[in-house]
This record gives C-alpha cells, sequence and structure tokens, in this order.
C-alpha cells in the first residue's frame, strides 16, 4: 500500500505539479513572473495534536505568492526575493488563520488550531462543499453549538429561532407531535415542508439524535436547491452528521441533561359560584328561564369549586431526560465515530406513565485506503417508542376544558364523574381507558466510495436509504363509570404496521482544476435514482375482553378500520450537475442544473428541467477598494436566479381511480360491494418556482461583526391544487396546476464578536420577512366557510382570514332602533356585537365580508447573547414574531360554546348595561350567540410574541482540575426552555399556537379551539464530560 | 486496489442505468382504464349508487325542522336547531352539505348510465333493469333537491369541471317534468316487488317508482296525478303486492324489516352497515348521548283519543293530568313519555321517568331529553353497544299510499265513506282503534275533513322524517313553526324549550348553499336570502 502512494493519486493540481513536474512551470503559472526562483519557504503545519495537515493554504501577504501543504502537511513557496517584513498567512479549512513574520526564517513548523466556528469557512452545499467565501446563493448554516444544551426532545424545537427565515411553529406539543417548518413562509398552495436530506440521503427530522449533528444547512434559494430539482422549492435542510476526524485521537465524550417539565398555558376557568350566577345570566339574556334557584346559587357558593378538570389530568411536573454517549477518533487510515443516544420525555398527562423514548445509535466509519480511494459508510439507527392513552388528544383536552367547577372529576366514593354536559370523564379515559403505543424504528444509511481517477477527477458512487418500520398498537378499554351513564363502552383492539423503503443510488463525477493560478473551476455531474415504498395495513376489532384485548364472543373486525396490505410508490430518476468557476476569489459564477422525472406525473408530463445560476463579487478585492477592506473588512455581493420545482401531492392523481369497498349497502341483510371513483387529471405537472435572490455578505473588523443580507422574491407557477368547484360537479374536482403565489421576503444575521475585559461576548440577531401573494387563482375566489373562514382570492396571502368588520357593542336599544340589524339573525339586543355594513347596500350579510388578515407570521426574529468569562458561560436565546393574527373559534373564546357549557376568566369582563366598555360581549347562550360567534375581527387575535426560548448557564472545569482526573474536559450547566414570554394574548392559549399544518390544512379541532397539549417549560440541569 | 477500483466504476454506471421504474400505481385500487372490463363493476358501481341514495342522518334529524321534534345541540343534524329557529343561510351545515350530497349523488349514478355498455358479461336485459334503478335513484335525488331549493341545475351527464363553474340552474317545472318522465319510464322497466328473487329484497321496484309519482305529485298538488298513482297500487297487484301490516309498532322492527307495507326503504345490515342515529332519540341510559331528537308536547297533543276526538274537543275525555291514557295506540309506539315502560338492549324492561329528580332519565341531565319526551319508534333492540343499528329505514310505506290517496281524493272534495273505509278506517283499525266514534265516516265539512286527514297522516308518520314537507306544501309552516315549543308539564307549567322563527317571505325555499353562488355566476340566489 505504502509503495502505492504516488503522487498522480492527489487531487489537488498545485500537488501534482510540485512533487511530478519541475517547479518551473508552477512558478510561471502562481507569480506570473519570469523562471527566476529567487527565495524558498519551506515547512509543515501540524494541528496541535501533531497531525499534519494537508491543503492549507500558505500566501504571503498582499500578494498572490502562495500554495498549498501536501496531504503530509509539507510546503513549499517560492517569492521572488527575500522579504524579512513579509508576512505569511496560513489558513486552512476548519482551522483558525495564522500569521507568521518571516524575518530571517525559511523553515517554518506552524501548529494551527481548529477554529472556533468550524463552519465559518466551509460549508455544506447539495452534492457537496463550499467553502464560505465562494458561496454565492442564501444558505444558513448551523453548527453543532446551537443545538447543543437544549433541553429539548428533537432537533426541530433545536432549530426554533437560530436562523433568519427558518420558520418552526407548533400545533402540537405533545411528546412525538411533528412540528411544521417552513423555509422563507409559503409559496405554495399546497404542500411547503423542506426537503431533509441526511448525509447525501433523504431523511427526517424525527428521528435524529440531536447530538449527533455536526453542521446543518439550510439551502433557500433556487442556486443553492435547484440541484435538488423536483422537491426543492420549499428549500432543503442539508444535516452533516459528526464523524471522526482523521489524524485524532479517541475521545469519549458524555453529555446528559436532567429535566423538569410543566405546563404552560391552561384556560382559567370561573370559580363555581361565578358559573352558576352567569350561565343564570346568559339564559335570561337568550330570553330562556333561569337554571339555578337562589338556593341553589347559595348552596354552590357555600360549597366552593372543585379543581378544574384540566389541572386535574394535566400534571403539574413531568421529567425529561437526553444522555449522549459518543466515541470518535481514528486508527491509522480510519476514522470512526459511535454514538448511543436516549431521550425520556414523560407526558404531563396522568395516567399509566405517558410519554416518548428514543434510542439513538451510530457509526460513521470513513477510511482511506490507498491513495486513491475513500470508503464511508452512514448508519443511524433510531427506535422511537411513544406511549400514550387510547383517545384523542384534542377531546381529552376539550373535554376537561369545557366542565364547569360545579363538578368534581371524582365523587367522594372515588368513582369517575359524568357530567351533565359529558358523556365521558377525561381521566378515566386516561387512568382506565387503555393505552396506545407506537415503535417506530428507522435506519438511515449510506454507504459511500469516492476513487479518484485521473488528476482533479474523481468519481463518487453512494448507496444509501430510509428504512422505517411503524407499529401500532391500541387497546381501548370500555370504562365502566357506574353508578354514572357513560359513554366509552365499546372496547377495541388495533394494530397497524407501516413499512416504508426509500432507496436511493447515486453516482457523481467530480472534477476540480485550476490554471494560471488565478482560474479556479469545479464541475460535477451526478445520476441519483430514487424509489419510495410505504406498505401498511390495519387490523381493528371491537368488542375484545376488556382486560386481555383477546377476541372473546361478540368480537367482531371493524371493517372500516381495517384494511389488508395497501402499497404506495413513488420513483424520481434524476440528472444533476454543477460548474463553479472564480477569478482569484473575486468573481464567483455557478451553474446549477437538474433534470427530474417522476413517476407522479403521466409519461408525456413526466420530465423537467430545472437550471440556476448565481454569481459573486468580492468587492472589496477590488484594488479600488482595499483600503476598504484594509480597513473594515471583506465585503461580498451576490445574486442568483433559478428555478425549482414541487411535486408534493398524491400520488397518481393523473389516473382516474377506483376504491371498491364491502358493505356500502345491501340487499336482503347480504352486505353489497361497492365502487367509487375520483376523478384524475392527466395533464398535470410540477409546480414550478422561480426564485431571484440577491444578497450581501460583509464580514468586518477582524471578523467581530458578520453581516448577511438576502432580498428575495419567488414567484411559483402552475401551483397545484383543487381548485373547490361547485358542488354541483358532484366529485372532488381534480388537481390542476392553476394558481400562481408570489412570495418575498428578506432576512438578515448580524453576528458581533466582543470582549471587555474577561468577558467574551458574542451576539447574534436574525431578522427575517417573508409575505406571500395569491397573484392568479383564474380570477375565481374560494371561501372556506365556517366560523372562522378562510379566503382565497388574487392580490391577498393565501388561506387569508375573512370575516365581517366589528364596531363594538350596540349600547341600547336606541341605537338598535337606528342600526342595520344583521340579516343572520332575526333581533340583536345592547352588548351583541355591532358589524359594518362595508358594502353599503342597507344590509348586514355575508356579502359584508372583508380580507382581515392571514395567519403567517411576519417579522421572525432570534436573538442570542452568548457570553464567557474564565469558565463560566452563558447563553440565551429569544425568539419571537413581530406579527401576526390568530383567530381562535369555539370555545377558545366563546362562552357556553355549543352549550357545552363553560366560562373562563376571560369571560368576566363581559358587557353589561354597567360595564359597556367590556371585552367580551354580553354573555349569551345557545342560538342567541348567533350574531355574537360569526366570523369577524372581534376575534381575531394579535399573537405577536417574544420569547425567553432558552437560557444556558455553564462552567467549565479548567484543566489542571481535570488532569488528576484524566478528565479532557468538563462542563456543568443549567438550561431552561420557554422560560418568559411577551405577548398580548391573554386567554390561556400559547401564541406559539398554529392551526395549519404543513400542506396549509386547517386542523379545526385543534389549535384553533384551544384543544391542544399545553406548551411546557423545561427546568433542566446538564453534565458534559469528555475523556 | 485494482479490483476495487474496476467495482466502483461499475457500481456506478450501474446506479446511471438502473433508472427506477416510473409507471407505478396504487395495490388497492384500479383505474377506469381497467375497471368497466370487469364484469362485476356494473353491480359495484349500481351498489355505489344506492349507499348514496339518502343518508340516514337526514332521515331522522328531519323531524328536528319541524314542529314534531326538538334538537338542543347546535351542531347535529348538520345544525338543524339553527335551522329551525330561522337563523340559517347557505353555509349552514345542513343546507350546504344536502345540495352537495345529491349532486354527488347524481354523478355516481351519471357516470353508471354513461359507462355500464362496456361492462362485458352483463346481458341487455340486467343492464337495462340496472340502469332502471340507477334512473330511479337519479330522479329520487332531484326530488329532493327541487323540494328544498326549488331550480336546481338539471344534469344528466357526468360534466366537466369548467361546466360546473358556469351551469344555472333549471325552473323547477323543468325539472319535475324530467322527473316524472323518467319515472314513467322505468316503471315499465323495473320488476314488481314479487318479481324478483328473495335475495334481491331491498331493489327499486316498479311499486316504488309509481309511489314515488305519488308522492312528487302530492308535494305539487297535483291530486288527479296523485290519485291515478296510488289507485295503481291499491286495485292490483299488477304493480306489486302490497299490505297494511297487521302491528303498527312492529313495522319498524328489524324481526320484520320486508314486511308487506314496505315500497322503499335503505338497507342496512348489523354490523356492517348501519346507521348511529338513535343513540340521538333513545332514553338517556340507553343512548348515553346527547338527546338530539326529542318529541315536542304539540306532537303529543296532535293525536286523538281513543274515542276518535282531538283532545281539546268538546267530550274527549282528555285529562291534561293523565295525559297518556285512552289515547291513539299509536302515541305509545311512537313516543317514550314519563312512566313509559321500556325494554333495554340487555333485555330488562323498566319504566322511563322524566319528570325532574326521577332518575337517570329525568329532564335535569343536560343530556337528557329537553321536552320530557324520547323516541320508540325504530328504536332498536338488536343494535350494538354503540348503538350502531342495521334496521331498514323505510321512505315509503303502503300506509303513506293511503293517507296521500284519502288527502287528494279530500282536497277534490269527493271524500265519502267508501275512501274513508279504504283509507283511514283502515289504518285506525290496525293502530287498535275499536270505538266507532274512530272508525267511521265522519261526514264533515271538506276542510274539517282536511284536518283530520292532517292529524292522521301526522300521527302515522310521526318520527319517520315527513312532516316538515307536509308541513311546507300545505303552506302552514309560517304558523307551526313559529313561536314556542314547549316540552312536557312540570310544576304546572308546560316547558318552554324552543322559540322558532318561520319567515314566509323566504324559508319556503332554502338558500342556495354559498358555496354555489360563489363560485358560479349563473347559479342565483333564492328570493330574500
Amino acid at each position: 500500500m505504502k509503495k502505492k502512494r504516488s503522487p498522480e493519486s492527489s487531487a489537488t493540481v498545485a500537488w501534482y505539479f510540485l512533487k511530478k513536474r519541475t517547479l518551473l512551470p508552477l512558478i510561471m503559472l502562481l507569480s506570473g513572473l519570469p523562471a527566476l526562483a529567487q527565495h524558498t519557504l519551506r515547512g509543515m503545519v501540524t494541528d496541535s495534536l501533531g497531525a499534519p495537515i494537508s491543503g492549507v493554504s500558505v500566501l504571503l501577504k498582499s500578494t498572490t505568492h502562495g500554495t498549498q501543504t501536501s496531504t503530509d502537511g509539507h510546503f513549499t513557496l517560492n517569492i521572488p526575493q527575500p522579504t524579512p517584513n513579509g508576512v505569511l498567512v496560513f489558513s486552512g479549512v476548519g482551522y483558525s488563520r495564522k500569521e507568521i513574520l518571516i524575518g530571517n526564517q525559511t523553515m517554518f513548523n506552524v501548529v494551527l488550531s481548529l477554529a472556533q466556528t468550524t463552519l465559518n469557512d466551509v460549508v455544506v452545499v447539495g452534492y457537496g462543499t463550499q467553502r464560505k467565501a465562494h458561496v454565492t446563493g442564501a444558505v444558513s448554516s448551523i453548527s453543532s453549538d446551537e443545538l447543543e444544551g437544549k433541553a429539548v426532545p428533537n432537533v426541530t424545537q433545536a432549530l426554533q429561532g437560530v436562523a433568519p427565515n427558518l420558520i418552526i411553529q407548533q400545533n402540537a406539543t405533545e411528546p412525538g407531535a411533528a412540528l411544521n417548518v417552513n423555509i422563507r413562509g409559503v409559496g405554495t398552495l399546497g404542500n411547503s415542508s423542506a426537503l431533509v436530506i441526511i448525509d447525501g440521503i433523504p431523511g427526517s427530522l424525527n428521528n435524529l439524535n440531536p447530538n449527533d449533528i455536526d453542521n446543518i444547512s439550510i439551502l433557500k434559494d433556487a442556486a443553492s436547491a435547484a440541484i435538488y430539482g423536483a422537491r426543492a422549492a420549499n428549500g432543503v435542510i442539508l444535516v452533516t452528521t459528526k464523524k471522526g476526524k482523521k489524524g485524532s485521537r479517541q475521545q469519549v465524550n458524555y453529555n446528559g441533561i436532567l429535566g423538569i417539565q410543566s405546563p404552560l398555558y391552561m384556560v382559567k376557568p370561573v370559580s363555581a359560584y361565578e358559573y352558576v350566577v352567569l350561565k343564570n345570566e346568559a339564559l335570561i339574556n337568550s330570553g330562556l328561564p333561569p337554571a339555578y334557584t337562589p338556593e341553589q346559587i347559595r348552596e354552590v357558593y357555600e360549597r366552593g369549586s372543585y379543581t378544574p378538570w384540566l389541572d386535574e389530568i394535566i400534571r403539574k411536573n413531568a421529567s425529561q431526560q437526553n444522555h449522549n454517549l459518543a466515541v470518535s477518533g481514528s486508527s491509522g487510515a480510519t476514522s470512526y465515530l459511535f454514538s448511543g443516544g436516549y431521550v425520556d420525555q414523560r407526558s404531563l398527562y396522568k395516567g399509566s406513565d405517558y410519554g416518548l423514548k428514543r434510542y439513538n445509535l451510530r457509526a460513521n466509519i470513513n477510511s482511506q485506503i490507498g491513495s486513491r480511494l475513500k470508503l464511508g459508510s452512514v448508519l443511524g439507527l433510531s427506535r422511537t417508542a411513544i406511549r400514550e392513552h387510547a383517545y384523542y388528544s384534542e377531546w381529552l383536552i376539550s373535554t376537561a376544558a369545557r366542565i364547569p367547577r360545579l363538578y368534581p372529576i371524582k365523587d367522594s366514593a372515588g368513582s369517575y364523574t359524568i357530567a351533565p354536559t359529558a358523556s365521558n370523564n377525561p381521566l378515566a379515559q386516561l387512568e382506565k381507558g387503555g393505552l396506545r403505543e407506537y415503535q417506530n424504528d428507522n435506519l438511515n444509511f449510506n454507504l459511500n466510495a469516492e476513487l479518484a481517477l485521473v488528476k482533479g477527477l474523481s468519481l463518487k458512487a453512494v448507496y444509501g436509504g430510509d428504512l422505517s418500520k411503524n407499529v401500532l398498537n391500541e387497546f381501548r378499554k370500555s370504562i365502566d363509570y357506574a353508578p354514572y351513564v357513560g359513554s366509552d363502552n365499546q372496547s377495541s383492539y388495533t394494530d397497524g404496521l407501516t413499512n416504508i423503503s426509500l432507496t436511493n443510488l447515486q453516482a457523481m463525477l467530480n472534477y476540480e482544476t485550476r490554471f494560471a493560478d488565478e482560474h479556479r473551476a469545479k464541475a460535477l455531474l451526478g445520476y441519483s435514482t430514487e424509489s419510495y415504498r410505504i406498505s401498511n395495513f390495519q387490523l381493528r376489532k371491537l368488542n375484545v375482553d376488556n382486560n386481555t384485548g383477546l377476541p372473546v364472543t361478540g368480537t367482531t373486525i371493524d371493517e372500516s378500520g381495517s384494511y389488508n396490505r395497501r402499497t404506495d410508490r413513488w420513483a424520481l430518476n434524476s440528472l444533476f450537475g454543477r460548474v463553479n468557476y472564480d477569478f482569484a476569489g473575486k468573481y464567483l459564477v455557478e451553474f446549477n442544473f437538474r433534470l427530474d422525472a417522476s413517476s407522479r406525473f403521466a409519461e408525456d408530463n413526466r420530465q423537467a428541467f430545472f437550471p440556476s445560476i448565481s454569481a459573486g463579487w468580492k468587492i472589496t478585492d477590488e484594488k479600488i477598494f482595499e483600503n476598504i477592506r484594509d480597513k473594515f473588512g471583506d465585503v461580498k455581493l451576490r445574486g442568483s436566479w433559478g428555478q425549482l420545482g414541487n411535486q408534493e401531492i398524491g400520488l397518481y392523481q393523473y389516473l382516474n381511480s377506483w376504491v371498491t369497498n364491502p358493505n356500502v349497502y345491501g340487499f336482503n341483510n347480504q352486505g353489497q360491494a361497492g365502487s367509487s371513483f375520483s376523478v384524475g387529471n392527466r395533464d398535470i405537472r410540477w409546480e414550478t418556482s422561480t426564485m431571484t435572490n440577491i444578497g450581501v455578505d460583509a464580514s468586518l473588523l477582524n471578523n467581530k461583526l458578520t453581516i448577511s443580507y438576502d432580498y428575495f422574491v419567488k414567484n411559483t407557477s402552475g401551483i397545484l391544487l383543487n381548485l373547490p368547484a361547485p358542488n354541483l360537479y358532484g366529485a372532488t374536482p381534480p388537481i390542476q396546476n392553476a394558481g400562481k403565489v408570489k412570495n418575498q421576503g428578506w432576512e438578515i444575521a448580524i453576528s458581533y464578536k466582543a470582549k471587555t475585559g474577561d468577558v467574551a461576548h458574542i451576539i447574534s440577531v436574525n431578522l427575517a420577512d417573508n409575505y406571500n401573494t395569491v397573484t392568479d387563482i383564474k380570477g375565481q375566489t374560494f371561501i372556506t366557510e365556517a366560523d372562522r373562514t378562510f379566503i382565497i382570492r388574487e392580490g391577498f396571502p393565501i388561506n387569508s382570514y375573512y370575516g365581517l368588520q366589528s364596531d363594538g357593542f350596540y349600547q341600547s336599544y336606541d341605537e338598535i332602533s337606528k342600526s342595520i340589524i344583521p340579516s343572520f339573525v332575526n333581533s340583536v339586543q345592547p352588548g351583541d356585537i355591532k358589524y359594518v355594513d362595508r358594502n353599503k347596500d342597507g344590509r348586514i350579510d355575508n356579502n359584508d365580508r372583508y380580507i382581515m388578515g392571514n395567519p403567517f407570521p411576519r417579522y421572525t426574529f432570534g436573538f442570542n447573547y452568548s457570553a464567557t468569562w474564565k469558565g463560566f458561560s452563558l447563553n440565551l436565546l429569544v425568539q419571537g414574531v413581530g406579527k401576526r393574527a390568530l383567530y381562535i373559534r369555539g370555545e377558545g373564546v366563546e362562552a357556553f360554546h355549543n352549550n357545552w357549557d363553560n366560562l373562563y376568566q376571560q369571560h368576566l369582563d363581559r358587557w353589561t348595561p354597567t360595564h359597556p366598555n367590556a371585552s367580551y360581549p354580553r354573555l349569551t347562550i345557545g342560538s342567541a350567540s348567533t350574531n355574537n360567534i360569526v366570523g369577524s375581527d372581534f376575534w381575531l387575535l394579535n399573537a405577536a410574541y417574544a420569547r425567553l426560548k432558552n437560557v444556558q448557564l455553564g462552567y467549565s472545569f479548567n484543566n489542571h482540575i481535570l488532569e488528576k482526573w484524566r478528565i479532557a474536559g468538563l462542563m456543568i450547566y443549567i438550561t431552561g426552555q420557554n422560560l418568559f414570554t411577551i405577548t398580548k394574548m391573554n386567554n390561556g392559549f400559547d401564541p406559539e399556537l398554529n392551526e395549519l399544518n404543513n400542506s396549509l390544512q386547517i386542523s379545526n379541532t385543534h389549535a384553533n379551539s384551544g384543544r391542544v397539549y399545553p406548551n411546557m417549560r423545561v427546568l433542566a440541569a446538564g453534565l458534559n464530560v469528555s475523556f | 486496489m485494482k479490483q476495487i477500483q474496476i467495482f466502483i466504476t461499475i457500481a456506478a454506471w450501474y446506479a446511471v442505468l438502473s433508472c427506477s421504474k416510473l409507471d407505478v400505481g396504487p395495490s388497492y385500487q384500479e383505474s377506469d382504464l381497467t375497471f368497466w372490463n370487469n364484469p362485476a363493476s356494473a353491480s359495484n358501481a349500481l351498489n355505489a349508487c344506492y349507499a348514496g341514495m339518502y343518508p340516514s342522518e337526514y332521515f331522522f334529524f328531519n323531524e328536528d325542522l319541524s314542529d314534531n321534534a326538538f334538537c338542543v345541540s347546535a351542531v347535529n343534524g348538520g345544525q338543524v336547531r339553527n335551522i329551525a329557529q330561522g337563523n340559517y343561510d347557505g353555509t349552514t351545515t345542513r343546507v350546504a352539505g344536502e345540495w352537495a350530497f345529491h349532486f354527488g349523488g347524481i354523478r355516481t349514478c351519471n357516470n353508471l348510465l354513461a359507462n355500464i355498455d362496456k361492462v362485458p358479461g352483463v346481458s341487455a336485459e340486467q343492464k337495462s333493469r340496472m340502469m332502471a334503478e340507477a334512473r330511479f335513484i337519479r330522479a329520487f335525488h332531484y326530488f329532493q333537491l327541487f323540494t328544498w331549493y326549488g331550480d336546481v341545475p338539471l344534469i344528466t351527464s357526468e360534466i366537466g369541471l369548467s361546466e360546473s363553474y358556469t351551469i344555472p340552474r333549471t325552473p323547477k317545472t323543468q325539472v319535475v317534468e324530467f322527473v316524472m318522465n323518467e319515472l314513467d319510464d322505468i316503471q315499465s322497466i323495473l320488476p314488481v316487488n314479487t318479481a324478483y328473487p328473495a335475495s334481491d329484497r331491498g331493489r327499486i321496484t316498479k311499486g316504488a317508482a309509481i309511489a314515488l309519482k305519488a308522492r312528487i305529485q302530492l308535494y305539487e298538488g297535483n291530486w288527479e296525478n296523485v290519485i291515478g298513482n296510488c289507485e295503481l297500487l291499491m286495485n292490483s297487484n299488477a304493480h306489486g303486492t302490497y299490505a297494511l301490516f297487521p302491528d303498527y309498532g312492529g313495522i319498524f322492527t328489524a324481526a320484520n324489516e320486508y314486511n308487506s307495507e314496505v315500497i322503499l326503504d335503505l338497507q342496512y345490515i348489523p354490523v356492517n352497515r348501519t346507521h348511529s342515529e338513535q343513540r340521538f332519540f333513545i332514553p338517556r341510559t340507553e343512548g348515553q348521548l346527547i338527546c338530539g331528537i326529542a318529541p315536542s308536547q304539540e306532537l303529543v297533543d296532535s293525536y286523538i283519543m281513543l274515542n276518535g276526538k282531538a283532545i281539546d274537543e268538546a267530550g274527549s275525555g282528555y285529562d291534561e293530568d293523565n295525559p297518556y291514557t285512552g289515547r291513539d295506540p299509536r302515541l305509545d309506539a311512537t313516543i317514550v313519555y314519563h312512566g313509559s315502560s321500556f325494554t333495554g338492549k340487555n333485555g330488562t324492561t323498566y319504566v322511563v321517568n322524566t319528570l325532574p329528580g326521577t332518575g337517570d332519565n329525568s329532564i335535569d341531565h343536560a343530556d337528557a331529553t329537553t321536552t320530557g319526551y324520547y323516541v320508540r319508534k325504530y328504536y332498536d333492540r338488536t343494535a350494538d353497544a354503540a348503538n350502531n343499528s342495521g334496521l331498514n329505514l323505510i321512505l315509503i310505506r303502503y300506509a303513506d299510499v293511503l293517507l296521500m290517496y284519502a288527502e287528494a281524493v279530500n282536497e277534490l272534495g269527493n271524500m265519502n265513506a267508501d275512501i274513508w273505509n279504504k283509507t283511514i278506517r283502515q289504518l285506525r283499525t290496525r293502530a287498535g282503534f275499536t270505538a266507532a266514534g274512530a272508525l267511521d265516516f265522519p261526514a264533515l265539512s271538506q276542510a274539517s275533513l282536511r284536518e283530520i286527514i292532517r292529524r292522521e297522516r301526522r300521527s302515522e308518520l310521526a318520527m319517520e322524517g315527513t312532516r316538515i314537507f307536509d308541513i311546507r306544501r300545505w303552506r302552514t309552516a309560517e304558523t307551526v313553526l313559529n313561536g314556542t315549543m314547549h316540552g312536557f308539564k312540570v310544576n304546572g307549567a308546560y316547558l318552554e324549550v324552543d322559540r322558532r322563527v318561520f319567515d314566509a317571505s323566504k324559508h319556503y325555499l332554502w338558500p342556495v348553499p354559498q358555496t354555489e353562488v360563489n363560485l358560479n355566476k349563473n347559479i342565483k340566489q333564492n328570493p330574500n336570502w
């Protein structure tokens, strides 16, 4: 092997010239001067452990004389004449830059230390890496430091607030619930989920151990994302996991966090006494007889209030812990990282020890075989085990929130009570109603080989995939409510299994060349074929044995909840490529393309081409700006244009399809099968987003201050949507390429490092905005009618809120007699909400509605401050949204919603003749509430907030103490999540609530009626130790 | 080394050459290219038409729209409570949903009619019968549509997406004419009920087509036509064999499905195809959910005494403190009142008490009846624990034919003892009346007889989902659906359970759903909406 380590195998052109050929042509190329070498400097560059570092650039400052270190760390630099006052600048990817005065030396043994911010120099991009200085697209990179030390169970939560326009919102926080991730907002009416790539292979953030992540790149614009073609329109998240470092010694690292979660934001019901009095008030206001006699009211008053049911089903606290152990290092030509992670997040629900456990194992191995071949493998294995109640959270929460404090959750004999407005008891459901368990196993793997062919040319092959097996097991028990009468009297047992496999084979040719010293070019050509298959089956049995779940006499199969194996597939074949060119690092150009062929479309419409082009100009490298550079720093301008695709629609939508089900009807009491159809559209194609981005990167004041700014416009056309058809069409209308949406916005990230005395500070701020406008939907208007109505109309954001304009309350009968009575009610009373006749037609009806807002967050921000002093470190993150409207409906805002009978603290501020300036209309019940609960801006809340998302305070022990214990590093810290929030919302709901999922679908029973598991605060202590 | 290099190179080439197959379809679905080639598809597609004919929810919750019952919940039954209270518009769930439901059903039928010729292995005769069944179902959808909304788009083939944004409403008279022509046409194709083998019980029959014609003409007030169609069914067995079933209460039980009185019914099967509405109307101890269909005092009061007199008539013998004795036996067969005996699903018989403080079914439980009454008719003891029932729901029965006939004859001023004896007397005898005062022809004025026939119709068909259509066609809705609805007497006063509003200037037609008006400029809204 050793013999084979010949110079030919090096991929670096410079190295090739240096070793194989004479030095002359190289020098001619490098210096552009006649071949008269007058002075030679030599040396070796190593890291702090003595291992040689290759590829370090060595440059004589303020000249163009430079070279790079070879694989054994050596360099030779020829300069025209001895320059004792000259300064050599050593810079290597991942290492701190070092400057050395030449003096009389000709031999230099230089030790470079690892850079504090490793990623400042290199950025992971699609199918490769790029020096940060050479990036011409809009890419945010996030390092592992920004994810560590947070008491959160998953990567997504750790990402909140760390990068501009990486918008993370929640519509549920129960252990295991997924979060919404959007990059630069929403540019389509369909699925706006970003593509997640883990070490080159599509995967999911949910399965990752946050501690395994080395860095994350967020590809935001077309230039950086076009290489992912048909799936890149919503941006791409590239995750790179940690690897062992070549030449490093073995290191064992343990870190653990132990914390306590406690619920935040729960609605606060009024006291029992207030409830009975106000119920009477509401009934009388509604023209109905009062429900409680004075004696009964007195009795309630004397008895006092029972604990709110919500407080009865939610624990005051629950534990959470993360542990992670990693071993990394290298042995010979092989480097490795093995890690194991464990997360245990207990649920806040009372009951049978509910919660989530996740186990992660990772083995990342890279090996250099000979001089030309590199082999690598990435294996990430995870198991997520979720144990939860057998019901639906929204119903548990809503029932608990809806029961007035007149009733105990358990009676004096210890039986679960049934309140008159309910048919079940959520505590009984939690404690006696059975269990649902999920066990999700996932393997994200990739095997890769890279072969150096000839100079500058290498071939890489990757085979990888993402395999999941998800097991569902639900045993819902029948609950005996005796002596009460309640529902929940049918037991059931459900088994489900889902197998998902995604396999991906890639082949790539990389070519890198440098000529005439200042011209550098790189090219990539790749091919990828991806194939996805999901198959699942489910069996649900009803009336099983209530103790064992086994079938007994009377057990039946629930046909609607049972099905044999169903398999769905899609596939994607792609050709992609990239060319980079730069001139002296000053002028940068990049071209990307991808050609995709997707199974989601009919044969004639299957292929699409996605190009992008971008350019950068390091303006401060120009001679005329040299002064500025020396005084202030580097400034780079960049711009890009490109096209991206979105193919995320249901499968086979181009086909008319038929589904046959048994027992749709019957004759003579015998079931009959029936076939129903859905209408397809053969003409559908991709959605295409055309995106323009301009940006500036500045690195000023000796890198103390960095600023990055981007402005973008993204026009998405051919949006695949089910344009609502009139119902007389008689079927769900097929999907069509019909819409256009424009999305524009900007983002800015500023980071400043300072030192005051012994204290080192880093302040970083990111702020972003994006704003979408529907520009074309064929002139139509689509309204999703409900008490909270959404509208899609040209010129306005997607799914804007649509409703009447309110104008305070009617204060008197006199005022009513002079006002227009809305046509949807028979009469109004003082204390009812008054509406504006916006179209001035003398009627108040649906035609007076206007676009009163939209649910999209604007001015999303993150503010991060960290300080270190001696061994102490402080890190805090404030995250928030500067502007957002939120429409909460149902019992979330309305007293006595739908005869469910509860009132909350905010309803005490109701309108009465003596309290005309109230925040809530007069109390009513049933149909008398019709006027007030009509969709209007009265109910639109300001959901802007700023939240102290994370604080960490740590202490790192110094080396002498540790050396005794043979410990390389030890840090202890305390950390907290969601510590403090500033918001105008005061109704017991979290302003972070989001009612839309990533497909902009509205979950009516969740966030927008407040039926969600409470968000939580976490206080934790952590330990980080390495050997 | 060399070998590895070769291997990598080959692997890379393999990657490039091994494209994934892109023509991939689902494992559990057919596309329409293959679907019609299967002989089973004709019946599978027809069964889907049947399945989409009429929902059980409408069948039961229609009573809440009328003066027969009250729904306490704002959401159940598609917001029927709000409709009954006059607080509704084209976005109200039932109003918007019913339009969509019927047009969905119409497309399903049109799809079958357009494609059935492609299906191999089905005889021409069979195809013609199957098409007739689908055409009946389509006619039934239009009947529902024009009854609620007036003018509706007449769509008789599968329309394209763009057409759906422009198609206008067709005048109601033309839609009625289309439906009547269709029914005339298929009447000659469909077999009579006795001609079907037992395994086809539940299919559309010749008799059903005739009975539906009678009902449509009844709603339109074309009395001669009503008489003509009813006579086809009453005077011979040539168009089907029908007779009153001897036990009134038994008509609506699982044991007596397909009895002699059934002309058209919706098919349900225990376990496999069930409806679950009975939980909304049976006693709380059995229903275990909010009581969403609570019979009104007004309905209870409308039942006559055994002597044939209305309770407010002189000499009726009605005792307000003992209100349920001496009444039309159909009251007891239809309604559960305070003191009624009731047999639960587990077979135990108990007394249902609804006065406050008298047990688990009393009105002081928030999810109990609000009126003091529950419903017995259509209570299926064989339903499962969650009250899912496989009991068929009868849309038209022979008793209705007799009632339609009596009403039409009287409207023409021709009621006499002979007609009375063929119709009202038969129904009352079957119900269990024996007194001459109840059975004999009363020989009153046309107007008085009209009141008797209408009352008879209400009592006979109560809780069968038709009352709302009767009061609307009689134009009495503005009277009976305005003002207070009552529950039973508690502490000396009748409960006031609901206040209703019916505005005759607009409520005789439902508004066209808001989405239709929003999306299709040619769809005009009904007057005053």
